[in-house]
C-alpha cells in the first residue's frame, strides 16, 4: 500500500459483492470500521421509530421481517442501544434470548434472530410468546426477528404437533394473512409486524448513494497524482457519473432508482444491504479478472496509465458483468437488470443511432458529453467492424458486445422524455412501459393527474377488451367480459352475459383506476355509483408485468404471444367480476327475459353486441 | 325372474344387490363386485358427471329429494333409483346433425321468410318426418335462431371426439341441456355413458355430507333456470318429454372415505360463488374422476387387506425428457398403480376357496356338478361346456379357470376405466416409446387449487394437502412420508425433488395461483374464494 491510496477504497471494497461480505452483518462490519479507520457508513434504520412507539407507547409486540440484508439485526441494536445506553458490552449476549426490563414492572425479551436460537429455546420461548401475541400477558413483550418464511414455520410447527391449542392454529394463520395481505396490524393480535423487505423507498436508495458518494473520505483523493492531470481515476470519473451535478442531478443514478422503484412494484425487493452492494460495484467494479472483481487504487492507477476503461465500465459494472455468473445471481440486485434485459433489449431507431451515428440529434445527445465510456470505447470497435464486416467470427461477437454496452449505457444516460419516442429509455428493456408505469404510479399517487390517468384507463380497456374477445377491437369506451361458455383452454370468446362496462359514467358500473393502498401498485376495478353500495368486486392488480401487457395488446400485439400467467390473471379477473356484477344486477328484464350477447366488431372498430332475448 | 343377484358372492362389508339390477351383460361378477356395477372405460370422467347430474335433474324435475342415503332395514340395504332422460331429440339433432343453419344464415336470401323455408327445405329433404316448424314461432326471425345454436354449439363437452350424434353433450347447465346416450332407435344402448355417473350419484348420496351438496346443487344448478338452459329450452321440441328410463347400478360399500372426500369437493368447489357455474364443471369433473381413480386403488388395497399404505401418485412436474429419476419413480408408480386390481380379483377368489361351501364342494363326491353350480351362483360364471358332469373338469380346475378369466386384461376391465379416467382428467400422460407416468396438466392443476384452497395457503401447506387428500406427491418432504422412509436414502434424489417442487410452484405460479412474498415464503391462493370470507377471517382470533 502507498501512501496516495485511500483507505475508504479498501473500507468499500467489504460492502462489495464478494465471498467474504456474504456473511456482513452488523457486526462484521463495525470491525471493518475499526481496520481502516475510517467513518462508518450510517445507513437508516427506516421503522426504528416505530419500533419504538409501538414497544414503549402501544406497549404492542413487534416482529421485525425481511429477508437477509434488509436491517433486521440493525434496528434491534439501534432499538437496544438507544433505551439501555451504556449497556453495550450486553450486546449481542451469548444467549439467544435477552431479557431486559422495558419499564418497571414490564419485561422485554428479545430474539435478535429466530433461526439462531436452538430448538429447545424455541420450544421454551413458544409458550409465552404465544401468549403475548394474544394479548394475554401485557407484562412481557416481545421484539423478534425472523424472515417470513422462519415465521411461519416456526408456528406452524407449534399448531401441528400433538395436543396442539386451537390458539397456536389461529396464531399461524392470523400470522399467515397478515404476511400474505402485507398488514402490519390484525384485531386480536397484540402485534406490529414490520416487514422490512416493503420500507423500500427512494429516499432510502438515496440515503445510501449519497452516503457512499459523498463520504468524508473521499477528500483523501486530493492528494492523489491522477487527480491533478493525467488519464482521469476510473473509481472517481465512476464516481462523478452518479453523483448529482450543480444543475443537472445524474441520470445514471436517477435511471438507477426507476429501475429499483419498477423492480419492487413487481414483487422483486432489494434490501438495504443490497444497494450498498450495488454502489460499490458501479465504483469499483473490474470485469479484467473476475477473482478480483474490485479495483483497489494500485489497479485503478494502472487501468488509468493503460487507458483501460472498459474493464471499469460502471454502467457495466451495475449489471454485475464484473462478477462470475454465479456470483452475481447470488447478489439479487443484478437481477433487477438482467430481468429488464438491459443490453439486449432494443429497437432499429437505436441501433441505427449507435451504429450507423443516424439521426444526428439522438447520436449527439448520447455521445457528445462523457466520452469516455462512450465514443471513446466503442468508436474503434466500429471501426474494426466497418472495415473488417462479418467476415470474422471474432469482430461481430466484439461488435455484438460494445453495441450491448452502448445501449446499456444509452439506457442510463438517455433523458426520460426525449424528442422521439422510440428513444424512451424504457424501449430498451423488456418493460417498453416501464417509465409510464411509473408516470401512472405518481399520478395516483399525488391523486392528480386525471388528465395522466386518463388516456391509461383508455389503453387498459382497450387491452383488455382485445384480450378477452380475441378481436382486434378498438373500443376504449366500455369494458365488455367476452369469454366463453364453460372453461376451454382458449379462454377468448365472444360471448357476454353482462353488458359492456362503462369507462366513465355516474349512472351505472364503471372501470377505474385506483393505488391500492396496500401493494401500492395501480389496480383496476368496477366502481359502483354512488348511490348503490354491495360485496366487494375483486380488482384487476397491475404488476409492471400486468400492465407491459396489457398495453402491448392495446397496441397490437397478440395476447397469447406475450404471457401465459397475464393472461390467466386476466380471465380470473373476468370470470369473478362477472359473477360478481352477474348477482348484484339482476339482468332480467320486467318480462323474465334475459340477454346474452355474441360480440363481434362495428365498422369503426368498437365491440357491437348482437343480443339474444331468452 | 327368481331372486339370483341374492346368491351372489359379496366383498367383505358390502350390501346385497338387489333384485332390480339388471345382470343381462355380466358374465364374470368379480369385478363388479369388489369396485362396482360399473366403473366403465369408454365412460369419460365428463360424462360421468354429466350422468351423475342426469339422475339429479330428474329427480328434482319429480321433486324428490336429490339424495336419500342409504335405507337401513337390518343393515344398509342398496338403493333402488329409476330414473328418465328426456330424449330431446329436436335439440340435439340442431346441435349435432343439421350442417344447414350456419350456411342459410350467412347466405344470400335477403328475405326471412325465404331463409325458413330454404332450411325447412332441406330438413324435409334429409331428414324424412322430421318435423321442426315449430320453430318459426319460438324466434323473432331465422337470424336469432341460428345465433343461438351457434352460440350452444360452443357449449359442446368433448367437442373434440368424432361419436355419433345421439352420444354428443353440451355442458348439463340444466334439466333442458341433457341427453341420454342412445343408439339411432332411441333405446337407450348406454355406448358411452354407461353408469360409472351412477355410481358417482351413489358415492355422494352415501357421503355425511350428502346434504350440503344437494342444497348447493340447488343453489347453483339445479334450482337454477340459467340463460344457457332457457336458449336450450326455446330451441327444445315437442319431444323433449320423451323419457329413456332406467335403473341405478350397484356400488358395494355403504359407506366409504372416498364418498366424503368426493362430497367435501363438491363442497368446496360448488360453494366458490365468484365463479359462473359453467366454470365451475370442469374442475368438478375432473376431482371427481381423480376420487374415482382413488376409490378404485383403494378399494383394491381394502380387498388384497395386507395394510401396505397406498402407493402415492408421485407427479413429475420438471418433465424432463429421456430416462430420469423423477419420470422413472411416476412411472413405476403408476405401474404399481396397475397390478393393483389384478392383485384384488385375486384375493377376493381366495377368500372365496377358502370359504366353507367350497371347502364342501372340493369335499363332495358330486364335485364337479356342485363347483359348477357354486361357481354359477355366487360369481354368475358359466362358461359354455358339456352338461355332462363327468366330462367337468375337477372343482379346483374350474376355479382356476375362473381365476384366470378375472385376471384378463382385455376388452373393458377396472383397470382401464383407471387408466383412461387418470388420463383424461389430465393427471397422466403416455407418450410414444417414453413409455406412461404421471404429469399433471394445466387444468388439472387449476381443479386441484380450486377444490383445496380458500384462504391463502402456504405453499407447503398446500403440497401436505394433496398429498393426505389424495396421495399426491410432488417434493422431498411428501415424499419421505408417503413412501414412508424413515432412514435411507428417497427413492429419487433430493436435488431433482426440490427442483420437482420448484417447478409446481412456478407451474401455479403461471397459472395465477401463487402469491411469492419472498424466497422463503409463498402463497397458493384460490381467486375465486369469496373476497367478503377472506376478510371475514379477523374473527377468527377473537373465536
Amino acid at each position: 500500500m502507498t501512501q496516495t491510496d485511500n483507505q475508504l477504497v479498501d473500507f468499500l471494497r467489504t460492502f462489495g459483492p464478494i465471498a467474504t461480505s456474504d456473511s456482513l452483518c452488523d457486526e462484521n462490519v463495525r470491525q471493518a470500521e475499526r481496520t481502516y479507520g475510517v467513518q462508518g457508513i450510517t445507513t437508516p434504520a427506516a421503522r426504528l421509530d416505530d419500533v419504538k412507539r409501538t414497544l414503549l407507547d402501544d406497549g404492542l409486540n413487534v416482529i421485525l421481517t425481511g429477508t437477509a440484508g434488509d436491517g433486521k439485526t440493525f434496528h434491534i441494536r439501534q432499538f437496544f442501544m438507544e433505551r439501555f445506553p451504556g449497556r453495550e458490552a450486553e450486546w449481542p449476549g451469548e444467549a439467544g434470548v435477552l431479557s431486559l426490563e422495558l419499564a418497571p414492572g414490564r419485561e422485554l425479551r428479545i430474539i435478535r434472530d429466530l433461526s439462531e436460537i436452538s430448538d429447545t429455546e424455541k420450544e421454551a420461548e413458544l409458550e409465552a410468546l404465544s401468549a403475548a401475541l394474544l394479548g394475554q400477558t401485557p407484562e412481557r413483550l416481545y421484539l423478534v426477528a425472523a424472515n417470513d418464511g422462519q415465521l411461519l414455520k416456526y408456528f406452524r410447527d407449534a399448531a401441528q404437533r400433538p395436543g396442539a391449542a386451537a390458539s397456536s392454529r389461529r396464531l399461524q394463520q392470523s400470522i399467515a394473512k397478515m404476511l400474505r395481505e402485507e398488514r402490519e396490524d390484525l384485531v386480536g393480535l397484540s402485534l406490529r409486524l414490520f416487514n422490512l423487505s416493503r420500507t423500500w423507498s427512494e429516499k432510502v436508495v438515496d440515503g445510501i448513494f449519497d452516503a457512499v458518494l459523498e463520504h468524508p473520505g473521499w477528500g483523501a483523493c486530493d492528494a492523489c497524482p491522477s487527480s491533478n492531470g493525467g488519464n482521469p481515476c476510473p473509481i472517481q470519473l465512476n464516481r462523478a457519473l452518479l453523483l448529482d451535478g450543480g444543475d443537472a442531478p445524474s441520470s445514471f443514478r436517477n435511471r438507477i432508482r426507476q429501475s429499483l422503484r419498477l423492480a419492487a412494484a413487481n414483487d422483486q425487493h432489494v434490501p438495504i444491504r443490497q444497494l450498498l452492494v450495488l454502489v460499490v460495484n458501479i465504483l469499483l467494479g473490474d470485469a479484467r479478472n473476475p477473482d478480483r472483481p474490485l479495483l483497489d487504487c494500485a489497479t485503478a492507477r494502472k487501468r488509468a496509465a493503460k487507458k483501460e476503461y472498459g474493464c471499469t465500465n460502471p454502467y457495466n459494472n451495475a449489471a454485475g458483468l464484473n462478477l462470475r455468473p454465479e456470483r452475481r445471481r447470488a447478489n439479487r440486485v443484478f437481477n433487477v437488470f438482467e430481468l429488464l434485459g438491459v443490453g439486449y433489449e432494443t429497437n432499429n431507431l437505436i441501433d441505427a443511432m449507435l451504429v450507423q451515428g443516424e439521426p444526428k440529434a439522438l447520436h449527439d445527445m448520447i455521445f457528445e458529453q462523457e466520452p469516455t465510456y462512450g465514443i471513446d470505447l466503442f468508436t474503434p470497435h466500429r471501426k474494426t467492424y466497418f472495415a473488417l464486416g462479418g467476415a470474422e467470427t471474432g469482430v461481430v461477437r466484439e461488435f455484438r458486445s460494445a453495441l450491448e454496452t452502448q445501449r446499456r449505457r444509452a439506457f442510463f444516460r438517455l433523458p426520460e422524455k426525449p424528442p422521439l419516442e422510440a428513444a424512451s429509455p424504457w424501449r430498451l428493456t423488456i418493460f417498453q412501459h416501464g417509465g409510464e408505469y411509473l408516470d401512472l404510479l405518481d399520478a395516483l399517487i399525488s391523486k392528480k393527474g386525471k388528465e395522466v390517468i386518463d388516456p391509461f384507463t383508455r389503453q387498459l380497456v382497450r387491452g383488455l377488451n382485445r384480450a378477452f374477445s380475441g378481436m382486434m377491437t378498438n373500443d376504449e369506451d366500455r369494458l365488455w367480459f367476452a369469454g366463453t361458455i364453460g372453461r376451454t383452454d382458449d379462454p377468448s370468446g365472444r360471448v357476454s352475459t353482462i353488458s359492456g362496462v362503462d369507462r366513465v359514467t355516474t349512472s351505472g358500473v364503471s372501470v377505474r383506476l385506483t393505488l391500492d393502498p396496500v401493494t401500492c401498485r395501480p389496480t383496476l376495478g368496477i366502481a359502483l355509483p354512488k348511490f348503490m353500495s354491495g360485496p366487494p368486486i375483486r380488482s384487476l392488480e397491475l404488476r409492471p408485468l400486468l400492465f407491459e401487457y396489457l398495453m402491448r395488446v392495446a397496441n397490437g400485439s397478440l395476447p397469447a404471444s406475450f404471457s401465459r400467467q397475464c393472461q390467466q390473471e386476466i380471465r380470473h379477473f373476468a370470470l369473478s367480476t362477472t359473477s360478481s356484477l352477474r348477482a348484484m344486477f339482476d339482468e332480467e328484464d320486467e318480462n323474465g327475459r334475459e340477454a346474452v350477447r355474441i360480440l363481434g366488431l362495428g365498422s369503426n372498430g368498437e365491440i357491437q353486441p348482437s343480443v339474444i332475448e331468452v | 325372474m327368481a331372486a339370483k343377484n341374492h346368491h351372489l358372492q359379496l366383498a367383505e362389508g358390502a350390501m346385497r344387490v338387489p333384485e332390480t339390477q339388471k345382470m343381462g351383460s355380466v358374465k364374470l361378477w368379480c369385478e363388479y363386485a369388489i369396485w362396482g356395477l360399473l366403473f366403465y372405460d369408454d365412460q369419460s370422467p365428463w360424462l360421468t358427471l354429466t350422468e351423475c347430474l342426469h339422475i339429479c335433474f330428474d329427480r328434482k324435475r319429480r321433486s324428490l329429494p336429490i339424495f336419500e342415503g342409504v335405507k337401513q332395514v337390518e343393515g344398509p340395504q342398496h338403493e333402488t333409483v329409476a330414473y328418465g332422460i328426456p330424449l330431446n331429440n329436436q335439440l340435439r339433432h340442431l346441435l349435432f346433425r343439421d350442417k344447414e343453419i350456419s350456411r342459410i344464415a350467412s347466405g344470400k336470401a335477403a328475405d326471412d321468410k325465404a331463409k325458413w323455408s330454404a332450411w325447412f327445405a332441406t330438413v324435409d329433404r334429409d331428414y324424412e318426418g322430421l318435423e321442426l316448424r315449430n320453430l318459426q314461432a319460438s324466434f323473432d326471425n331465422f337470424q336469432a335462431m341460428a345465433r343461438s345454436v351457434e352460440l350452444l354449439r360452443t357449449s359442446e363437452i368433448e367437442a373434440f371426439t368424432s361419436k355419433r350424434w345421439t352420444s354428443r353433450h353440451v355442458l348439463p347447465l340444466g334439466s333442458a341441456m341433457v341427453f341420454p346416450d342412445v343408439n339411432s332407435d332411441n333405446s337407450l344402448d348406454r355406448k358411452f355413458m354407461r353408469r360409472t355417473g351412477e355410481m358417482l350419484y351413489l358415492m355422494l348420496n352415501r357421503s355425511s355430507r350428502a346434504g350440503e351438496v344437494e342444497a348447493l346443487l340447488d343453489a347453483r344448478l339445479l334450482g337454477t333456470n340459467s340463460v344457457w338452459n332457457r336458449l336450450a329450452g326455446r330451441l327444445a321440441g315437442p319431444d323433449s318429454d320423451a323419457d329413456a328410463n332406467t335403473t341405478i347400478g350397484y356400488l358395494p360399500m355403504p359407506t366409504h372415505r372416498s364418498y366424503d372426500r368426493l362430497a367435501d369437493d363438491w363442497v368446496a368447489l360448488l360453494s366458490l360463488s365468484s365463479i359462473p357455474v359453467e366454470n365451475v364443471l370442469d374442475p368438478l369433473e375432473r376431482v371427481s374422476g381423480l376420487i374415482q381413480a382413488l376409490y378404485i386403488l383403494e378399494r383394491a388395497q381394502d380387498t388384497v387387506g395386507d395394510g401396505v399404505a397406498l402407493p402415492p401418485f408421485f407427479l413429475d412436474v420438471v418433465g424432463a425428457t429421456g430416462n430420469n429419476a423423477i419420470r422413472k419413480l411416476s412411472s413405476n408408480q403408476y405401474k404399481r398403480h396397475r397390478t393393483l386390481p389384478f392383485e384384488a380379483a385375486e384375493s377376493f377368489i381366495d377368500a372365496f376357496a377358502a370359504s366353507e361351501e367350497w371347502k364342501a364342494v372340493l369335499a363332495s363326491d358330486a364335485g364337479r356338478k356342485e363347483a359348477a353350480d357354486l361357481l354359477a351362483k355366487r360369481f354368475f360364471w358359466s362358461p359354455q361346456r358339456n352338461p355332462n358332469p363327468d366330462t367337468m373338469p375337477s372343482p379346483e380346475n374350474q376355479l382356476a379357470e375362473l381365476r384366470a378369466d378375472s385376471q384378463r386384461a382385455k376388452g373393458h376391465h377396472i383397470g382401464a376405466t383407471f387408466h383412461n379416467h387418470v388420463k383424461q382428467i389430465g393427471l397422466l400422460r403416455t407418450a410414444r416409446r417414453a413409455g406412461t407416468w404421471y404429469a399433471p396438466n394445466d387444468a388439472f392443476l387449476e381443479a386441484l387449487v380450486l377444490a383445496n384452497v380458500t384462504t391463502p395457503m402456504e405453499f407447503g401447506d398446500f403440497l401436505d394437502l394433496i398429498m393426505r387428500r389424495y396421495n399426491i406427491v410432488v417434493g422431498p418432504e411428501e415424499t419421505r412420508t408417503a413412501f414412508q422412509i424413515t432412514s435411507g436414502a428417497l427413492p429419487a434424489p433430493l436435488a431433482d425433488l426440490k427442483e420437482n417442487e420448484r417447478r409446481l410452484e412456478e407451474r401455479l405460479r403461471v397459472l395465477g395461483f401463487v402469491d411469492r412474498k419472498s424466497d422463503d415464503c409463498a402463497f397458493v391462493v384460490n381467486p375465486f374464494h369469496d373476497v367478503e370470507q377472506t376478510a371475514g377471517t379477523d374473527e377468527l382470533v377473537h373465536a
